[in-house]
């Protein structure tokens, strides 16, 4: 390429950045029920109040309903995609995803069983997710450690894979156990992912994690690019590949499991946007990793305005949406990059 | 007379002495146990289940219900009303901008955002919504209409639909009892799926004069051919849609069942439904035909 480097890397990051701000717009103007782009706009900046005190019913909709779950969407889509990078950068294999380690298949269980026993409440549902993702990966990490209490990379995804068909078979065997109910209905829909249960208590507690957490893994991006020549090449340019890999893998698990907690088990997103973002970026992940975060926003937030619209006023689950967009796009962009070299 | 008419009588009379004071605020009880108040007498109604929109219908007060869900088993009556989505997934945004004053039949995370919103939701069944007897069908009944101000109508369709089980049951009295199979097949010759206990299709087998063969299995798994043609069902209930499959089985033949063609189609979302004395009463025709 022609152009300097620098500057082109600097642009895709601000036009990234203008996208960002554009989604969190669009997605709050649409919606299954019309509201005018005017009205959509004063509610945005908390104008909406009507005479005698009490909120107007399109004001309740933008700041109760569509602001939290395009901002749930972004911090998801961040969480994910940016684990999902740092997830490939971790195992050098670019079929990593942030569920690799079996976060998905225990965060399903432990979200199945708390429908199964009838606790209501979101707040159950997220633990129990939350609780079920972590002992997964807690699971796999332990059957990874060595002798030298090294953890082999590769042992990591094996177990992973084997945790992850476990707890599968356990989510299965809860919808069998729930069949011909509503609650089989729910678990399934859980397992398929939705924005749908965003509110604002639970917005202050993924923030301030989806936020800090982004910002450890990206302060490590000279760690991933040093690991990319294996862990004795690492060790030689001063990184200590074994705190590193425990604390991004920790890091990342903590990021997906919150992301899967409050959003269900949404694919696609960690594993293909990364790809997509080096094919712009580049391998560097002092690059890769920021922007990732930012695409990743913006294309969860995209592919939910879509599930909430093609069969309004039903919603489709988001994670039908993130398959039948990430997987053309990324074939499109490897065609078209393949071409060029 | 048999027990399970006496307690039948024994809930009209207490009916009859609920339904006697009307008046706002009211308070009562879903399906998780928790209290509902009603200040005043709804006038904007959102039905997201079709059990519930029959009920508003049958209590006559469809002219305030102002929207539903999408369904298969919407009644006809409500062929023109606006909907908020499908009854597995409505849209609370929807929901939010029609400002409705009550909520029938919402449940999950739904129903948790309608209630932080302010709405008033009122669910009613087992815990999770789930109609599983008669009388969670009696409970619905009685409990919209103490909500929607018409108890005295909900204690008449209550006393009705009784009445009617109450006749049908007494025919079949003293007879003996039919083995029956409630199957879905819907490709032919594969595994089914059995109705088992704690349904409400249970419970009105029972009620026909029949016994469930497979009553010792809780739910609506699928089970093994052999296990069909090891039970031997006389009579087989299926969906309208299943009974060719079933007939034409080929390695169901043996069944005597499939064998003298008692196959029969029963719709099930008229099970759970006001019009529950109906499915009874087909089924008992089924069962004990020469009545």
């Amino acid at each position: 390429m022609r152009r300097s480097p620098r500057g082109y890397r600097r642009r895709v990051f601000v036009i990234l950045l203008a996208l960002a701000a554009v989604t969190l717009v669009a997605g709050v103007i649409v919606g299954p029920v019309y509201i005018p782009i005017s009205d959509a706009f004063s509610h945005l900046i908390g104008r909406g109040i009507s005479a005698d005190g009490s909120p107007s019913v399109s004001y309740l909709i933008i700041s109760q309903i569509r602001l939290p779950r395009v901002l749930l969407g972004l911090l998801v889509g961040c969480a994910l995609a940016i684990s999902g990078g740092t997830m490939q950068g971790l195992f050098r294999n670019p079929l990593a995803s942030p569920y690799v380690l079996g976060i998905a298949s225990g965060a399903s269980t432990g979200a199945s069983l708390i429908i199964l026993l009838n606790l209501h409440g979101v707040l159950f549902l997220s633990l129990g997710a939350f609780i079920g993702g972590s002992l997964a990966v807690g699971i796999v990490y332990q059957l990874a450690q060595e002798r030298d209490r090294k953890t082999s990379v590769y042992t990591l995804i094996l177990a992973g894979v084997a945790v992850g068909a476990l707890f599968s078979a356990v989510t299965s065997f809860m919808i069998f156990l729930s069949s011909g109910t509503e609650r089989m209905t729910d678990v399934i829909f859980w397992t398929m992912g939705s924005l749908g249960r965003a509110n604002w208590t639970y917005l202050c507690v993924l923030l301030p994690i989806v936020t800090l957490g982004s910002l450890v893994l990206i302060a490590f991006s000279r760690d991933l690019n040093a690991l990319a020549m294996g862990e004795e090449g690492a060790f030689h340019l001063g990184i200590n590949p074994e705190t590193s890999k425990r604390i991004m893998l920790g890091v990342a698990t903590l990021l997906t499991s919150s992301a899967v907690a409050f959003a269900g088990t949404i694919g696609f997103v960690g594993l293909i946007i990364p790809h997509i973002m080096r094919l712009i970026m580049g391998p560097d992940h002092r690059f890769l990793l920021p922007t990732t975060a930012i695409a990743g926003a913006i294309f969860l937030v995209w592919a939910d305005m879509a599930a909430r619209t093609v069969v309004r006023p039903a919603e489709l689950p988001v994670g039908i949406i993130t398959a039948f967009l990430g997987a053309p796009f990324f074939l499109y962009l490897l065609r078209t990059r393949k071409a060029r070299m | 007379m048999p027990k399970r008419v006496l307690v039948l009588l024994a809930v009209l009379m207490l009916l009859g002495l609920i339904a006697s004071a009307q008046q706002y605020p009211v308070t009562v009880v879903d399906d998780r146990g928790l209290e509902i108040t009603i200040e005043s007498q709804p006038n904007r109604i959102v039905s997201i289940g079709p059990l519930y929109t029959e009920i508003l219908i049958d209590l006559g007060a469809i002219d305030r219900l102002i929207a539903v869900a999408a369904s298969p088993d919407n009644p006809p009556e409500v062929a023109d009303l606006l909907r908020v989505g499908e009854s597995f997934s409505p849209s609370v945004e929807v929901i939010l901008a029609l400002e409705p004053d009550l909520v029938l039949g919402a449940w999950g995370a739904v129903r948790d955002q309608l209630e932080e919103l302010g709405i008033v939701v009122l669910t009613t069944g087992r815990s999770g919504a789930i109609i599983a007897s008669v009388s969670d069908i009696f409970t619905t009944i009685r409990t919209v209409g103490i909500a929607v101000g018409n108890s005295a109508r909900a204690a008449d369709l209550i006393g009705q639909i009784a009445e009617q089980i109450i006749i049908i049951e007494s025919a079949v009295l003293g007879r003996e009892p039919v083995q029956v199979a409630f199957l879905y097949m819907s490709v032919p010759d594969t595994a089914p799926y059995a109705i088992g206990s704690g349904s409400i299709e249970n419970e009105l087998i029972l009620r026909a004069g029949g016994t469930n063969v497979f009553t010792d299995i809780f739910g609506f798994p699928p089970v093994s051919l052999e296990e069909v043609l090891a039970r031997d069902p006389e009579v087989i209930f299926t969906d309208p849609d299943h009974v060719e499959n079933v007939l034409e089985s080929q390695l169901l033949r043996d069944v005597t069942a499939v064998r003298d063609g008692q196959v029969f189609g029963i719709k099930a979302s008229y099970s759970t439904s006001t019009k529950v004395a109906e499915v009874l009463r087909v089924m008992s025709e089924f069962l004990h035909p020469e009545e």
